[in-house]
């Protein structure tokens, strides 16, 4: 049959239903059975889906390189009580997955400014910088000047195609990843004014938080919801503005809804006023740790999804599991392992709601981390846990590892049996060799799983900023 | 009713010569390749041949430190190049595990690509059922190799290896062992011996001939040697090759026993007389090709195996070359077939610890000290530099056995880029060990689209056998 652009109605979603048959691990004709019917699932779901995506949802786990995932995957299985390595996390099960080269046009290893650009406007730009070309330098106010220097993005095309856009983020609203989306900055740092320079202010440079109120005509978020309150109110409120300005309020002057915690969220009505959320001062507290009053990332995303669903042209979501990042350059996989479990946990919850015949979900990283996952460990070996051997031997040092960071200093300070005993408590630092503050980013490769239409076009080594050509071409392909 | 005869531009895009400048431009540019890709795609095409890549150990990392490389050498910056098979049109991502190892070996996994079960470390060609180096029970948990399917089938297959060809890897596509040890009958266990379990040795050259085995190229002469003129007898037509000139001489002799070194072959680097792993491709394909009258198809596995033999010795530099050999051997081998109907895959069968680490600058050379964009070495917090490019266990620092030492020692007088620096590792031990972290296929030619999302390891043996099993149904028609 000559192969045809055909879609079918509930095929992608009938498969993310079904997780992996339970298999009996010890008999070889199980083995033979599952793999053989994972093979014929493969060539029923070769069918692509070539119609324009109403609406995007683009989730980054910040950090979440690939030894990460399958940490997570084992952990999260583990915490079920299983062997862990057999277990799939919930957008491990997206039909297409791609490699993402992650570099900057000025680094070899990326930082999360640069990477989200690449994603979300279509072009690899330097370390540092949001919103902006290479041609700009980083810090340098005069250099953005320039006209064609600030960068569109995917929530300026969406906007224009009469969608609503939302962002969600468990790190601050003004913090790299998130701001991307919707500032032009020569600096990640200028979350506030008191970062912002003198000649960076006589040059016209606007704060990431002034930028994403005074700007509103024209990003037109809908729904920014997060951490970093601070940089929106002055220091006489607590905050870190020096200007004296509050820019809750002259957000809420403007029309928009402003909310602080999580009941407000839970209560908000569905209307079409942008709605600001900000609900810690800095970043939203770890999951294993976070409390009440915050909403944790599948409640926001729950809170953004009911905004914006009902609109007739679709919407962009963007979705950022930001502490995962967070958790690694502290040196503690715990808390990156747990904040990736959120992310599994939220994508599988949110997929349920999404028609994905009509969604594209892509699900991916910013960048790397150095975290390793050493061998040889038994079958369902705890992955926080020291390293037992088929041998019966208990090494002194756990699965999982840094390269860098402050593991290096702190780690021989915990008993051996700490990474049994207290491993899942955030309290362990896993060893590192290179003794530094924080952990760096890693520069390999790092995943994207996709299901919905033109997902397809996922596959192979890809240089990040591609990733912004398919979801633009998925919005409206010609 | 138009017949399509696998009518497949499956790379069409490779052959286009992206903009090097990761800018929007080529973004676009990408994206309509892309398109165009899958407007020539037949999607439920099946291949006659099947040519498998395995890098042995070559992990993520891996491939994005020798792209850095290869891109380096090119006289670039590296991160924008991509190695030969990077382009390929599918990428899912592998789980590695065994069924009783986390983090895994090569027997295990190799078995599962090879007969579609899942099993022990260390065991060959037997299910999980088989106890590692216990003879008794050998027959019963015996699974069918691919190659001894396709044997019965009348497609040809050959397996090549830089590597002993007794070895874990090359084993595993014609022998079954509860040990990966008893290479020769030297290493045989009393156990073994008492019950009549044979040596890897002896299967290949009593056993494997015999099922359908009709080229093998590779090192082990020290295990291989004393069935040799056992195997000549067999096969008075056959032909042995020893040297390096005499690939040229192999014709339409059938069958084919190339042993080109008394234990593995030499690293790239180190290769004088041996032929090299493109050589040996190349003349396996030429053969292949000659027979592909007389047969149905062939099924080729070729083994980059000294990439893991240079992660293990803690040699960064040996890795990569090694990985850069295989890329230019899969170039070779993808000018030498058509996507129509050939099906190429490369993998990996685990990863290893190698991680990228700091932030480096753009084009810094990836084997050397992380530098800043300035071009400055980063310090850290014991006054010391540290190199890009290190391990989470293995010799440790230095250059040479002699000189290793533990940890962190400076290296700002020392040559990392030589061939025989030891990167720094955490944990000193002899070898490094492998890394438990998912690894990458990159898939392209007829049939690809069979594999897709994150998958267990022993599914790609189903993916094969049930494209081999629809194109000699079909021939190729559909």
């Amino acid at each position: 049959m000559p192969y045809r652009l055909i879609s079918v109605i509930g095929m992608v979603s009938l498969m993310l239903g079904c997780a992996k048959p339970a298999v009996d691990q010890t008999r070889s004709e199980q083995w033979f059975k599952q793999g053989k019917a994972a093979a014929e699932k493969i060539k029923q779901q070769t069918v692509l889906n070539t119609q324009a995506a109403k609406n995007i949802v683009l989730v980054v786990g910040d950090g979440m390189g690939i030894t990460t995932l399958t940490a997570a995957r084992i952990f999260n299985g583990q915490q079920q009580g299983n062997t862990g390595e057999e277990n799939q996390l919930s957008f491990e099960a997206f039909p297409h997955v791609a490699l993402i080269k992650t570099y900057n046009t000025d680094q070899q290893t990326p930082d999360s400014a640069g990477t989200m650009t690449a994603l979300i406007s279509g072009e690899k730009t330097d370390a540092g910088v949001l919103g902006v070309k290479a041609s700009a330098e980083r810090g340098n106010c005069a250099s953005m000047a320039e006209a064609g220097t600030k960068l569109n993005t995917l929530a300026d095309l969406a906007a224009k195609l009469g969608k609503k856009t939302a962002v969600v983020t468990t790190t601050r609203v003004t913090h790299a990843t998130p701001a991307a989306t919707y500032a032009h900055s020569v600096e990640r740092n200028w979350e506030s004014d008191d970062k912002l320079p003198e000649s960076a202010q006589a040059n016209g440079c606007k704060d990431i938080a002034s930028q994403f109120v005074d700007n509103w005509a024209k990003h037109q978020l809908d729904v920014l919801l997060g951490g970093g309150r601070r940089h929106f109110l002055p220091e006489s409120a607590g905050g870190k503005r020096k200007d004296g300005v509050d820019l809750t309020q002259r957000w809420q002057q403007q029309g928009g809804v402003y909310l602080t915690d999580a009941d407000q969220l839970a209560a908000m009505p569905v209307s079409d006023k942008p709605v600001l959320g900000l609900f810690s001062a800095s970043h939203i507290e770890y999951a294993y740790q976070r409390p009440d009053q915050q909403p944790g990332l599948q409640a926001m995303t729950a809170a953004a999804l009911k905004q914006i669903q009902g609109n007739e042209e679709g919407y962009l979501l963007v979705i950022e599991a930001g502490r995962i990042d967070h958790g690694h350059h502290a040196g503690q996989a715990y808390k990156a392992l747990t904040e990736t479990e959120e992310l599994h946990q939220t994508i599988g919850w949110l997929q349920e709601q999404i028609d994905l015949e009509e969604t594209l979900i892509i699900v991916t990283a910013d960048h790397s981390h150095t975290l390793t996952l050493l061998g040889y460990p038994t079958r369902g070996n705890p992955v926080l846990g020291r390293i037992r051997t088929n041998r019966g031997e208990v090494l002194d040092y756990p699965t999982l590892n840094y390269r860098n960071g402050p593991g290096a200093a702190r780690w021989h300070k915990h008993s051996y049996d700490e990474y049994d005993s207290a491993a899942d408590s955030g309290q362990v630092f896993q060893p590192a060799l290179v003794p530094l503050e924080y952990e760096t980013h890693g520069g390999e490769d790092v995943a994207l799983y996709a299901a919905g239409p033109w997902a397809h076009l996922f596959g192979g080594t890809m240089e990040q900023h591609w990733v912004y050509h398919v979801m633009e071409h998925a919005f409206r392909p010609e | 009713m138009i017949r399509f005869y696998c009518a497949i531009f499956l790379f069409i895009f490779n052959a286009q010569v992206l903009a090097n400048e990761p800018d929007f431009a080529q973004g676009q540019q990408w994206l309509q390749n892309r398109l165009a890709y899958f407007q020539q795609l037949e999607i439920d095409s099946s291949p006659k041949n099947i040519i498998l890549f395995l890098g042995d150990g070559m992990s993520i990392t891996t491939l994005t430190a020798a792209r850095i490389l290869a891109g380096q050498k090119a006289g670039g910056s590296g991160e924008e190049h991509f190695l030969s098979f990077e382009n390929f049109s599918l990428s899912p991502l592998i789980k590695t595990y065994n069924t009783d190892q986390q983090t895994p070996d090569s027997a295990g996994t190799m078995s599962a690509i090879m007969t579609g079960v899942k099993t022990r470390a260390g065991v060959i060609g037997l299910g999980p059922e088989q106890p590692l180096g216990w003879c008794f029970g050998a027959d019963q948990w015996q699974q069918q190799t691919l190659f001894e399917w396709a044997g019965q089938r009348n497609i040809d297959t050959a397996v090549v290896t830089n590597a002993r060809l007794t070895h874990a890897t090359p084993a595993a596509t014609y022998a079954h062992s509860a040990s990966r040890a008893w290479e020769g009958p030297s290493d045989l266990e009393l156990n073994a011996r008492l019950l009549g379990c044979k040596s890897i040795a002896e299967q290949l050259l009593t056993g494997a001939y015999e099922d359908g085995l009709d080229l093998a190229m590779g090192g082990g002469l020290s295990r291989l040697q004393e069935f040799i003129p056992q195997w000549q007898q067999a096969y008075p037509q056959g032909i042995y090759l020893n040297g390096a000139d005499q690939l040229e001489s192999v014709t339409d002799q059938h069958p084919v026993l190339g042993v080109f070194a008394n234990s593995h072959m030499d690293y790239e680097q180190d290769r004088t007389e041996q032929p090299s792993l493109v050589e040996m491709t190349r003349s396996a394909i030429r053969y292949l090709q000659q027979r592909s009258q007389k047969s149905a198809g062939y099924l080729l596995v070729v083994e980059g195996a000294r990439i893991d033999h240079g992660h293990h010795k803690g040699s960064a530099h040996r890795a990569l070359t090694e990985t850069i050999m295989m890329s230019d051997a899969v170039a070779m081998a993808d000018e030498m077939t058509k996507d129509e109907d050939t099906l190429i895959i490369v993998t990996a069968d685990h990863s290893h610890t190698l991680s990228m680490a700091g932030y480096p600058g753009r084009g810094n050379p990836i084997l050397g000290l992380t530098k800043d964009q300035q071009g400055q070495p980063i310090i850290a917090a014991d006054k010391m530099p540290y190199t890009t490019l290190g391990y989470t266990d293995g010799k440790g620092m230095g250059i040479a056995d002699e000189d290793r030492k533990i940890g962190r020692q400076d290296v700002s007088k020392i040559d990392t880029e030589d061939a025989d620096f030891h990167q720094e590792a955490l944990f000193h031990k002899d070898w490094e060990s492998h890394g438990g972290d998912d690894v990458a296929l990159h898939a392209k030619g007829a049939g690809a689209a069979g594999f897709s999302g994150l998958m267990e390891q022993h599914e790609i043996y189903h993916v094969m056998r049930s494209l081999l099993e629809q194109r000699l149904v079909t021939g190729g028609e559909h």
